[in-house]
């Protein structure tokens, strides 16, 4: 793990102390690399080649911001369960079941006790209407679903509150009443009889009793056996007062009855009111509206659960889109990474070939130069020789004439004479110079030859394109290295096959295509020469001999080819894999610069848009093959 | 080539978009978050409480007032000055306590109320006192709450002959009552604020008396005629109707179920006679009235819808021959009216 050190105290206090020695230290940008890092470097680099498709920039933003939008979308359209308000209305389903029951026990307590107030029937009808007000406003979160059904159990329930609201008027009244009458009964019996005498009481008494206690019984019951024997009770008394037999107050008597008639009057009345009021209280309307609403809330839960679900679903997408896009990218980071290596090896490559091009150019030209002028030099003072030639040879010519003339004329010569030309041996002279003439204009013609030569190798004089006869680069260079390939300083003499075809005139730049001719036939002489240094010692050397074929190329009468082949040892693979490498060499350490064959190659190639190539074996010569297109593009 | 080159000098992925994707994961996390804040992933299963608002069933028919009232006292005082405001009629000269005169029962002791321009109503003006307590206002039992009874006198031609958008007009004139309305109602001056505030003074108008100790136990707070009184009183089958903490109020009872009470009058019968027939139409409404709370009874003559009760003493005989058919004996009635006097509380 390579965490770069944080500055740390010491280090500070060797700042300062070097700050005041007047260095100033160049702050280090405090890198924090993660601890993973090398670790997912290696997995990553591990799976570069799994080619995952990179989403663009653009496509990364805009589906976060869809992912965003959704899930804004689905926390605001689904449905949001509001638990207080779920509770509350849960629970007032709850009191209303309560209340119904409470208005059932106040309706019964205040028909069956003998005396009690309305005011419990009230309160809970009461709290009933504002309970199943409070009902009526259904939870927000089911809005979205059908609620006709809890609404038609609701409008039922407040038809049947304002149904119980008449009845429960209608039903204090008459209870009131009726309970007036069961009441005041007994007392008015009380003091019915305080008024009578001891004996009509004894006889009133049986049916005062038996009335009330009947009445009482229906009064409770509201058995038609009760309302009969109340009637019978009646019936006697009314006939024991129309007997007149006893002193009995009328009025009370007939209050008695009338009391006993109330009751049974409104003791069916009250009795049907308050079964009604019962049912009412009692409809299960309650018990179906809290069903309802628990299976609407289920729904809401199973859909707010959908939703959630969903969202959840849009999260997990997301993170997931995140990592594959991530790891990804990180993918192609690591690919354009290996690959921007490639390519750094491939400007290296490059680089060097400049680099030798460079080097090899310069030299070049720098040699072009001092052979041209060394051309140029020469060639005047070589002109001088050769122009003053034939008058020289003429002047001798005339001389000796002259020297014969004198012999014929005076034949006597004195002995100083005689003694110069015995020992310039006049005859051998005479016959001699003019070969030595001869000898000098032939070298003389040698010089200028060569001169030419030099100046068609360097061509400074014709930098650019231009087009020209190929074989007279060819012959030229051959010329330039007329002296390797002669025998001389134990080198065997190597033969030159010049299998020229016919050639159009090859637009190129003729100075480097020279340089190329001289590199490929200075690499054959010199393979052939290595070849014979190794083999000299046992047995006679081989074929020496160094093919050039020129013709238009057999696979496009566009180009021609020029094969130049040797005799040579060939080359092993290994070696002709880097023949065109800068500085590669097979020669030893100061005998080639390993440059010759690649800025022939850049010449060729890159400058003239044609071939090199290489074809070789070990032991059987190599052979290299030149195409070029007659006309560049 | 540039992110090959940072990447290979130590400028890694996470350096440049680390803090991005941090930061992504951040928002995503709080929306995640937000959500589930929202869905409640942590409610607690909703716990119903069982208690419902128990309602008493004391066996004893009739129940003490309140020992305290929650009632707003700033309410309470602004309702006691419009109770007193005779800008509510539409000459200014009528307000609520012109009739429901405090000092006098809550009562105007007249037989039948008498409003703007000396116009007679046609109905026996009932106490404000304990108001609160009765079951629907008016004899008739028309309105249901003190604050839609007050529409009644308002728009009476009889009685204020007047209109809201009139009187709300002319409290809003009025600085102290714009004042006090703003410090207790978000909605200021407003038909409903009006009635509430009136209607919470009416609220508070009690009149716990002697007998409300005796009903907690002080059996001593009666007197032995008081307390035989009340005996008589249940006895007689009168606590059938006046039951309840308001002593009646809570039920509607036809006057006359035995004989004919206003043949017996004389007078003809007039509109307000027909009592909650005029509300329900109903043939079996005729004649029937909101039984009256006997509370404060003592202060309120004349008795009776019509006011045709001078005394207590023919009131209880009236009620016992109409709604009992007896003749009341003069100790009877004499018990009751004992009795009748400790319902007197402090106005």
């Amino acid at each position: 793990m390579n965490i770069n050190r944080i500055i740390t105290p010491r280090r500070m206090r060797t700042s300062r102390r070097m700050r005041t020695l007047g260095v100033k230290l160049r702050r280090r940008p405090i890198l924090i690399r993660w601890p993973q890092f090398s670790q997912m470097d290696k997995l990553l680099i591990s799976f570069q080649h799994l080619s995952l498709w990179v989403p663009s920039r653009r496509l990364r933003v805009s589906s976060y911001l869809v992912a965003i939008a959704v899930l804004l979308y689905l926390t605001n359209q689904g449905i949001r369960i509001d638990m207080p308000a779920h509770e509350q209305y849960q629970r007032l389903l709850v009191v209303q079941k309560g209340l119904d029951a409470q208005l059932s026990e106040a309706i019964l307590v205040t028909r069956y006790q003998a005396q009690s107030s309305y005011d419990p029937v009230l309160k809970v009808l009461k709290t009933l209407e504002k309970n199943v007000q409070n009902l009526q406003t259904i939870p927000d979160f089911l809005q979205t679903l059908n609620t006709a059904d809890m609404q038609k159990y609701l409008q039922q329930k407040e038809t049947i509150l304002s149904q119980v609201n008449q009845r429960t008027d209608t039903f204090k009244t008459q209870n009131s009443i009726l309970k007036n009458s069961l009441i005041y009964l007994p007392t008015l019996k009380a003091r019915l009889l305080e008024q009578l005498s001891p004996e009509t009481a004894q006889l009133l008494t049986r049916d005062l009793d038996q009335l009330i206690s009947q009445v009482i019984l229906y009064s409770q019951t509201t058995e038609p056996s009760a309302a009969r024997k109340i009637k019978e009770a009646i019936a006697r008394l009314q006939r024991t007062q129309a007997q007149a037999r006893f002193d009995i107050p009328e009025a009370s008597l007939n209050l008695v009855i009338q009391h006993a008639q109330i009751v049974l009057d409104y003791q069916p009345q009250v009795e049907a009111l308050s079964q009604e009021l019962l049912e009412l209280s009692n409809t299960g309307i309650s018990e179906q509206l809290e069903q309802v609403y628990q299976h609407h809330y289920a729904q809401a839960r199973e859909l707010a659960n959908l939703n959630r679900a969903a969202i959840y679903g849009v999260v997990l997408m997301t993170v997931l889109w995140t990592a594959y896009w991530v790891i990804a990218y990180m993918l192609q980071l690591t690919r354009q990474a290996q690959n921007s290596s490639k390519e750094l090896q491939t400007t290296l490559q490059e680089l060097q070939q400049t680099q030798s091009q460079l080097i090899q150019s310069e030299k070049l030209s720098s040699l072009g130069q001092l052979v041209a002028g060394v051309a140029h030099e020469i060639n005047n003072p070589v002109s001088f020789i050769y122009g003053n030639l034939q008058p020289a040879e003429q002047y001798t010519e005339d001389l000796l004439k002259l020297l014969h003339q004198y012999q014929q004329e005076y034949p006597q010569a004195n002995e100083n004479i005689e003694q110069l030309k015995a020992d310039i041996d006049l005859p051998f002279l005479e016959t001699d110079f003019p070969q030595v003439i001869d000898s000098m204009r032939q070298g003389a013609q040698r010089i200028k030859t060569i001169v030419l030569g030099l100046r068609n190798f360097s061509r400074l004089d014709e930098t650019g394109i231009k087009t020209v006869n190929l074989h007279e680069g060819i012959d030229s260079t051959l010329m330039l290295l007329k002296s390797q390939f002669q025998s001389h300083c134990g080198r065997s003499q190597i033969e030159i096959i010049r299998n020229y075809g016919t050639l159009p005139l090859v637009t190129c730049e003729p100075g480097p295509m020279n340089q190329v001719f001289l590199n490929l036939l200075s690499n054959a002489i010199d393979a052939i020469h290595d070849r014979n240094q190794a083999l000299n010692a046992e047995e006679t050397s081989p074929l020496s001999q160094i093919t050039i074929t020129t013709q238009i190329s057999p696979q496009n009468s566009q180009w021609i080819q020029i094969t130049v082949a040797d005799t040579g040892p060939g080359m092993s693979d290994r070696v002709q894999q880097q023949v065109f490498d800068p500085f590669f060499t097979t020669k030893a350490i100061g005998q080639g610069s390993g440059l010759g064959l690649s800025s022939s190659y850049d010449i060729v190639v890159n400058q003239h848009g044609g071939q090199l190539s290489c074809h070789s074996k070990l032991g059987a010569g190599s052979e290299f093959i030149l195409t070029l297109p007659i006309q560049p593009e | 080539m540039n992110v090959g080159t940072q990447w290979y000098t130590g400028r890694s992925i996470w350096q440049r978009w680390g803090g991005h994707i941090v930061l992504g994961l951040l928002v995503l996390l709080s929306l995640l978050v937000y959500h589930l804040l929202q869905q409640g992933v942590l409610q607690v299963q909703p716990t119903v409480s069982r208690e419902i608002n128990t309602v008493e069933l004391a066996n004893e028919p009739i129940l003490p007032l309140p020992e305290t009232l929650n009632l707003n006292p700033a309410k309470v005082k602004l309702g006691e000055q419009l109770f007193h405001e005779p800008r509510l009629s539409a000459d200014d000269t009528v307000s609520c306590a012109s009739c429901h005169n405090l000092s006098l029962g809550g009562v105007d002791h007249l037989a039948m109320a008498v409003g703007m321009n000396r116009q007679v109503g046609a109905i026996n003006t009932p106490t404000v006192f304990n108001s609160g307590f009765n079951f629907r206002q008016f004899w008739d039992g028309r309105a249901a709450t003190l604050e839609d009874q007050i529409d009644g006198p308002i728009h009476d031609p009889r009685e204020m002959d007047s209109d809201w958008p009139q009187i709300l007009r002319k409290l809003q004139q009025i600085p102290a009552y714009h004042q006090a309305f703003e410090q207790l109602y978000a909605q200021g001056i407003t038909e409903a604020t009006v009635k509430n505030a009136i209607a919470t003074y009416e609220r508070s108008l009690i009149t716990p008396s002697r007998f409300d100790r005796y009903l907690r136990g002080e059996f001593s707070a009666l007197t032995v005629d008081e307390r035989e009184g009340y005996r008589r009183f249940k006895q007689l089958g009168c606590v059938t109707c006046h039951q309840g903490i308001n002593i009646g109020g809570n039920l509607f009872q036809k006057i006359g179920l035995f004989g004919d009470y206003f043949r017996d009058r004389g007078s003809a019968i007039t509109t307000a006679d027909l009592g909650r027939y005029n509300v329900t139409q109903a043939e079996r409404d005729r004649h029937v009235f909101k039984v009256p709370s006997l509370r404060h009874i003592t202060r309120t003559a004349p008795y009776f819808h019509d006011g045709s009760a001078k005394t207590l003493e023919v009131a209880v005989k009236q009620m016992a021959k109409y709604q009992l058919g007896q003749e009341l004996s003069s100790e009877d009635i004499n018990l009751i009216i004992q009795f009748l006097i400790a319902l007197t509380g402090e106005e």
